[in-house]
């Protein structure tokens, strides 16, 4: 008896559902592209408004260590936990709306190894800039830029078996070259004040456009037509 | 005297045979994955005809491995699958088995 060939079709079913599954995981990962393109033009948004106003960056603000009196806790209270509120918000609701069923964010191991180095280089990344101090401001957008070359380079690689296209993995390994070398031009070339607001506007767009340029010529293809039955 | 090993053949035979057909075998390992899907995703994922999937469907309602709900979505009728805990038992057990065949024959 040829076993091998008996399970042939049965084999080749769950090839059919594996190669199903990647296509699906890829439309949700351009979808964290735009989420994350959208999030960065507003945090250089953010802290743009904080050097207008405050001649500070918000890191330093929500941290409490502006250095200057008027601009404690304790003296802006709402202000201080609008921006905290800001902060944990979206990332409470992520969670929150990913536990049980997987929904449309499957945080299956491999998103929840680059969620949590994304935590990890989030943290790492603000205590750099809080080590630099506020007289090192100009540098706050290499070490987002370098933080964030970091992340991509990392998830290129943990996602090389979840999605099975390898044009995504080369696109995230360009784009964490671009978003290293957007950081140095900007502390290079741009003033203080306006750094992140151009570092997190250039980034968060060509992330959206990127995203949204290849769901619609890859992953639209991959929704289904309404059912006949 | 000790018990003989089972053969690849007789692992073959006591194969479930509500999940040894290669669509209800997808159907399920499909709704593993999510839980549950619109009929329209799995016909997608695996290329079949409505009326082959509503068959196979079938079939494993029957042996009570998924349930379905109709709802309607701006007057279209839309059908989500759901497996259940007897299906997910049923797909273990079916993966080991397989499994074990594979390695028989050394394919694994």
């Amino acid at each position: 008896m040829d076993v091998l060939a008996e399970l042939k079709p049965h084999l080749e079913i769950l090839e059919k559902v594996e190669t199903f599954e990647k296509k699906r995981e890829l439309n949700r990962l351009l979808l964290f592209f735009a989420i994350a393109g959208f999030i960065s033009i507003i945090g250089g948004w953010i802290e743009y408004v904080f050097y207008r106003l405050f001649d500070i960056s918000s890191t330093f603000f929500i941290f409490g260590m502006t250095g200057q009196a008027e601009l404690a806790p304790t003296v802006e209270p709402i202000l201080f936990f609008s921006i905290w509120l800001i902060y944990l918000i979206p990332i409470s609701g992520i969670i929150i709306f990913t536990l049980g069923t997987p929904g449309f964010i499957n945080w299956n191991k491999s998103y929840r190894i680059i969620g949590a180095t994304a935590i990890v280089l989030f943290i790492v990344a603000h205590i750099t800039i809080l080590f630099f101090g506020t007289s090192n401001s100009k540098l706050i957008s290499g070490v987002w830029g370098t933080a964030i070359c970091v992340g991509l380079l990392f998830t290129s690689q943990i996602l090389a078996k979840e999605i099975d296209n390898k044009s995504i993995r080369l696109g995230l390994i360009a784009f964490s070259l671009i978003v290293f070398a957007l950081g140095l031009i900007t502390v290079i070339m741009i003033p203080e004040e306006e750094s992140m607001l151009f570092f997190g506007s250039v980034f968060g767009i060509l992330l959206t456009i990127s995203g949204m340029t290849t769901y619609i010529k890859v992953g639209k293809a991959n929704i289904p037509m309404e059912e006949g039955t | 005297m000790g018990k003989n090993p089972p053969t690849v053949e007789n692992l073959l035979g006591e194969l479930d045979s509500t999940l040894h057909e290669p669509v209800r075998l997808g159907i399920l390992m499909l709704l593993h994955l999510n839980s549950s899907l619109p009929f329209s995703i799995i016909q997608k994922g695996l290329g079949v005809t409505s009326g082959n999937l509503n068959t196979h469907l079938k079939k494993l309602e029957e042996n009570e491995l998924i349930t379905k709900e109709r709802t309607f979505v701006d007057t279209r009728p839309r059908t989500i699958i759901y497996i259940s805990g007897k299906g997910r038992k049923s797909l273990k057990n079916y993966s080991r088995s397989l499994k074990n065949i594979l390695i028989g024959i050394g394919e694994l």
